[in-house]
């Protein structure tokens, strides 16, 4: 399978260690399995799976559930073939209609309904990277704010996961939240608001950048100048 | 990296800067030295990016690990209801869409009819067999719980609370071994060249494909075979080792096998009685308090605490049939008229 990445988003380079990103596989799949192709259409179950079921998941914890939502989008993506429309992004198109049908049937089953609250409907689990915080202060720091990204409104947690995770332009998140790019703008400043606000007491940990001068003057690529600006810091 | 546009960023703008990521996360070493010089000449922004590295090290999802094996029982599944859903055209039913449900009941028909040839046929060429033995995958229902498990050969389990099955996280040579306690309803990919065994206790059940449900909870003192579709053949120990009964069983038929008396009986069922907890139906035919009580705690997932003076008759029964009933309303039913008193506190039932 060729390496080419799907998403508008160019700039594949960037993303992070833990992201999914499976690089995605040639768009002629899509056109391959318009045309009845049953390899096309295993290529591509078997390439989304894994990021279909980590985005199901988020809504439903119930693993077998969100299994089941993903073998009946199948299903009627195979039924409906033929008929199915030009798509850029395969898996833009999937993870939207994978969404519809989840919150579809979690609608019709009331008994997942009554068993959670609203904002705890979109779950996200986040971990911190040891390796970059060795600092305690500021490892407490990013607990915190994590706490306070768990306690954030689904969508927008859900729009910050779209784009931290899954690495998706605000276009595409768009797309998939049905919502339009400017409410995809909205949702993601107003979640980061938040996070700064529960920032703003905080704050004695060493900063950032005095590490960094530290770094620059133990390779001695900084002179007086930066030695100043490090009194100042003290 | 285009240093001029940073200028006037914000927090917000840093964090959702791709670049600014990659440098943060060590992505992008070639653009350490540029950022290193652009933070020294613009200590104004440094406030700002000590929030944004903040938040972008907070903002590190995490997923979860997808195995191989899964993506495999997932796509085989799939190609098995498909199949089905083809086979259904070409016999002239008129399109519509598939309920999974209805899918999966038909799946052991369909396989009939698209011959059991095209299954293994599958099976064989995708499993070029391995060479080690697979570590045993066990899985468990707390009381309360349900859960519905696809084994790596398609089969379906549907395991019910207070429950637990073991198998290999992937089948090999003729043989597909299960070990089962409490209760499951299983629905088997038919293989003819691999029996599918599964082991409660003393009973040993041998099938090719078929659907069917197995109680075997220790304390019944009694392991129940109902089959809804296909043959089934149940073998049970009695005794010693080599004193063995055995029975075949077709559809509508149960074998009761009681462990205290070593007798393998075979009857007719009561189907809601025996596989109407699958679709949320908690059933009571004659049921006496104790069994009753026990029946509760695992459906509910609760504990009974009964004061010593409640009493109920020796030979009081229960019969009812409770469809996605809440636990208050069978107490109801059950205390009527005035026999206990009922409080519950979080998972603990309190009769007085």
């Amino acid at each position: 399978m060729e390496a080419i990445n799907l998403t508008n988003n160019l700039k594949q380079s960037h993303s992070e260690p833990a992201a999914p990103g499976p690089a995605a596989p040639a768009a002629p799949l899509w056109d391959m399995l318009r045309a009845g192709s049953g390899e096309a259409f295993e290529q591509i179950f078997r390439h989304y799976y894994p990021s279909l079921l980590n985005y199901g998941l988020r809504f439903n914890k119930d693993n077998e559930e969100v299994k089941d939502c993903i073998q009946i989008l199948f299903m009627n993506i195979w039924e409906r073939k033929s008929f199915l429309g030009n798509s850029d992004s395969i898996r833009n198109y999937l993870l939207a209609s994978l969404r519809r049908l989840i919150l579809k049937r979690a609608k019709s089953n009331p008994m997942t309904v009554a068993l959670e609250d609203d904002d705890s409907l979109f779950h996200v689990e986040l971990s911190v990277e040891m390796k970059m915080i060795r600092d305690q202060t500021l490892k407490e720091n990013v607990i915190f704010l994590q706490n306070a990204i768990q306690n954030l409104p689904a969508r927008q947690k859900e729009a910050l996961y779209l784009r931290f995770y899954n690495d998706q332009s605000f276009g595409e998140i768009a797309l998939i939240m049905n919502i339009s790019t400017r409410a995809v703008y909205k949702l993601i400043y107003k979640a980061l608001d938040a996070l700064n606000e529960e920032l703003a007491p905080q704050g004695r940990d060493v900063p950032f950048v005095l590490s960094v001068y530290m770094t620059l003057l133990g390779a001695g690529s900084v002179v007086g100048e930066g030695v100043e600006v490090i009194k100042e810091f003290m | 990296m285009d240093a001029q546009k940073y200028d006037q960023f914000s927090y917000k703008d840093f964090v959702l800067d791709d670049d600014f990521r990659a440098w943060l996360n060590g992505t992008a070493p070639e653009n350490d030295h540029q950022w290193e010089h652009w933070l020294q000449a613009n200590p104004s922004r440094h406030p700002e990016i000590e929030k944004a590295r903040k938040i972008v090290l907070a903002l590190h999802f995490q997923g979860k690990p997808v195995p191989a094996y899964d993506i495999e029982q997932q796509w085989k599944r799939l190609e098995s209801s498909i199949a089905v859903s083809d086979v259904q055209k070409t016999v002239a039913d008129p399109p519509r869409r598939l309920g999974l449900r209805r899918v999966f009941k038909l799946l052991a028909a369909a396989c009939v009819l698209t011959g059991a040839f095209f299954l293994a046929n599958r099976y064989l060429t995708n499993h070029q067999a391995p060479a080690s033995a697979y570590a045993p995958v066990e899985s468990k229902t707390a009381n309360g719980q349900q859960r519905k498990l696809v084994l790596p050969d398609g089969t379906r389990v549907t395991l019910n609370a207070g429950s637990a099955i073991s198998y290999p996280e992937a089948f090999e040579g003729n043989i597909r071994k299960v070990t089962l306690t409490g209760e499951a309803f299983f629905d088997v990919v038919r293989n003819e060249k691999a029996a599918f065994v599964i082991t409660t206790g003393d009973v040993v059940t041998k099938v090719l494909g078929t659907s069917f449900n197995i109680r075997a909870y220790p304390e019944n003192k009694a392991v129940q075979v109902a089959v809804v579709s296909g043959k089934v053949k149940v073998n049970a120990r009695i005794g010693s080792e080599d004193q063995n009964a055995c029975v075949f069983l077709s559809k509508s038929e149960m074998a009761t096998f009681q462990q205290e008396a070593g007798e393998l009986i075979v009857s007719t069922y009561d189907e809601k009685e025996q596989i109407g907890w699958k679709d949320g139906m908690l059933y009571f035919q004659k049921s006496d308090f104790k069994s009753t009580i026990l029946k509760l705690e695992r459906w509910y997932g609760v504990k009974f605490e009964v004061a010593p003076g409640v009493r109920m008759d020796a030979d009081w029964r229960f019969s009812g049939k409770f469809q996605e009933k809440p636990l208050d309303y069978i107490l109801g039913v059950m205390s009527y008229p005035n026999r206990f008193s009922y409080k519950v506190n979080d998972s603990i039932v309190k009769l007085q």
